[in-house]
């Protein structure tokens, strides 16, 4: 009997180290009221690649893959794209999950050059949005995102950014980040996707 | 004695021909990393419908003379590599020397299971003169 109870607590033992961390929100908190109130991403107003508005109400009860680019790009872009590509394939079926994707060149990057580079790449709104807007607002929502987006002269194609994917939970509240450009980094960041999917969808109803 | 020496000096040659051997296809493999890597992949699979593979391509084993030009100058207009029909711009490399898109060439040419034709800096010379 003592066996039993030693073998039954071993196991419990393993399983909860194999069990995963639960995603935390990673937005800075603030405790109000003795709750925490995380940042949020804020409104924004773009237009996607088939000039359909996109909005937060576009990601309303979903969970979406965040990132920066732009279509004349040559240096982290493609390889970026080819991984946002991966988990476009994965969660083609899905529709809890979306993608955007903001063009930092707003002044090259039209909606029907938009267009051209998404049948290139194979993909269709509303699953994934490539999207332009006004400069300041796409350049500044950069900073919700932790992500960097700068004009820049010297940077190859005149624009300094750089290759995070941000994964964003049904409250605006960023949930997982990774580098856009590491294969490893990018299979971590779509198991995180489906933990979400899991732990997002477990406790509506 | 005569051929111990011969034998010696045989050896220091192959050694100088194996090592360099070598070194051209690990430049070569340095220039792609450099020039090419971002929009090709590593692997050579290109990006979706954006940009050709190298690896397996058709257009590469058939368009062998074009090599220079294409990586010199860049290409732009619809292309055709393994069926499928791609129009994205490619800017070329005007700064590589001869010598180097050779070495880019033969890396290419024998990557990802590629089994093309070996060139060297005299044919690139000769090729680039029928650039469009
Ligand atoms: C900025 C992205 C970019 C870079 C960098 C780049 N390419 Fe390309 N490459 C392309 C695109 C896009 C095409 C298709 C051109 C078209 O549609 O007309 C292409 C086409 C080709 C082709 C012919 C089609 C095929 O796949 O066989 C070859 C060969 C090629 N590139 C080799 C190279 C080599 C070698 C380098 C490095 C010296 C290089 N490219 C660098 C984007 C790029």
């Amino acid at each position: 009997m003592r066996n039993i109870l030693f073998f039954s607590l071993i196991c419990l033992f393993l399983t909860s180290c194999v069990e995963r961390q639960p995603l935390k929100i990673l937005n800075r908190g603030e405790e109000v009221n003795g709750k925490m109130v995380h940042e949020r991403i804020r409104d924004f107003s773009f237009t996607n690649q088939d000039s359909v508005e996109v909005t937060n109400k576009t990601f309303a009860g979903k969970i979406y893959v965040s990132n920066n680019f732009f279509t004349t790009c040559p240096s982290i872009c493609p390889t970026t794209s080819l991984h946002m590509g991966r988990i476009y394939d994965k969660f083609l079926e899905d529709d809890r999950v979306r993608m955007i994707s903001h063009s930092i060149d707003v002044r090259t990057d039209s909606v029907p050059i938009l267009k051209r580079y998404a049948e290139g790449l194979e993909i269709e709104a509303p699953k994934w949005n490539l999207v332009t807007g006004n400069e300041e607002e796409i350049l500044s929502i950069a900073y919700d995102y932790f992500s960097n987006a700068l004009k820049d002269k010297t940077a190859p194609g005149g624009f300094d950014h750089d290759d995070l994917l941000v994964l964003i939970d049904t409250n605006r509240h960023i949930r997982s980040i990774c580098h856009g450009t590491d294969p490893a980094d990018v299979d971590r960041f779509m198991k995180d996707i489906e933990y979400l999917l899991k732990s997002e969808y477990s406790q509506k109803k | 004695m005569r051929q111990y020496l011969l034998l010696i000096i045989l050896f220091f040659i192959s050694i100088v021909f194996l090592t360099d051997c070598k070194n051209s296809f690990s430049d070569g493999k340095y220039l792609y990393e450099t020039h090419c890597q971002s929009c090709h992949m590593p692997d050579g699979i290109g990006l979706r419908g954006l940009i050709p593979p190298l690896a397996g391509s058709d257009y590469l084993k058939n368009n062998y003379e074009k090599l220079p030009c294409i990586i010199l100058l860049g290409v732009e207009g619809e292309m055709i590599v393994n069926g499928k029909t791609y129009n994205q711009p490619m800017a070329g490399i005007p700064e590589l020397g001869t010598m180097d898109v050779a070495l880019l060439i033969n890396y290419i040419n024998h990557q990802w299971g590629n089994d093309g034709k070996y060139t060297d800096f005299r044919e690139v010379e000769a090729n680039l003169q029928k650039c469009e």
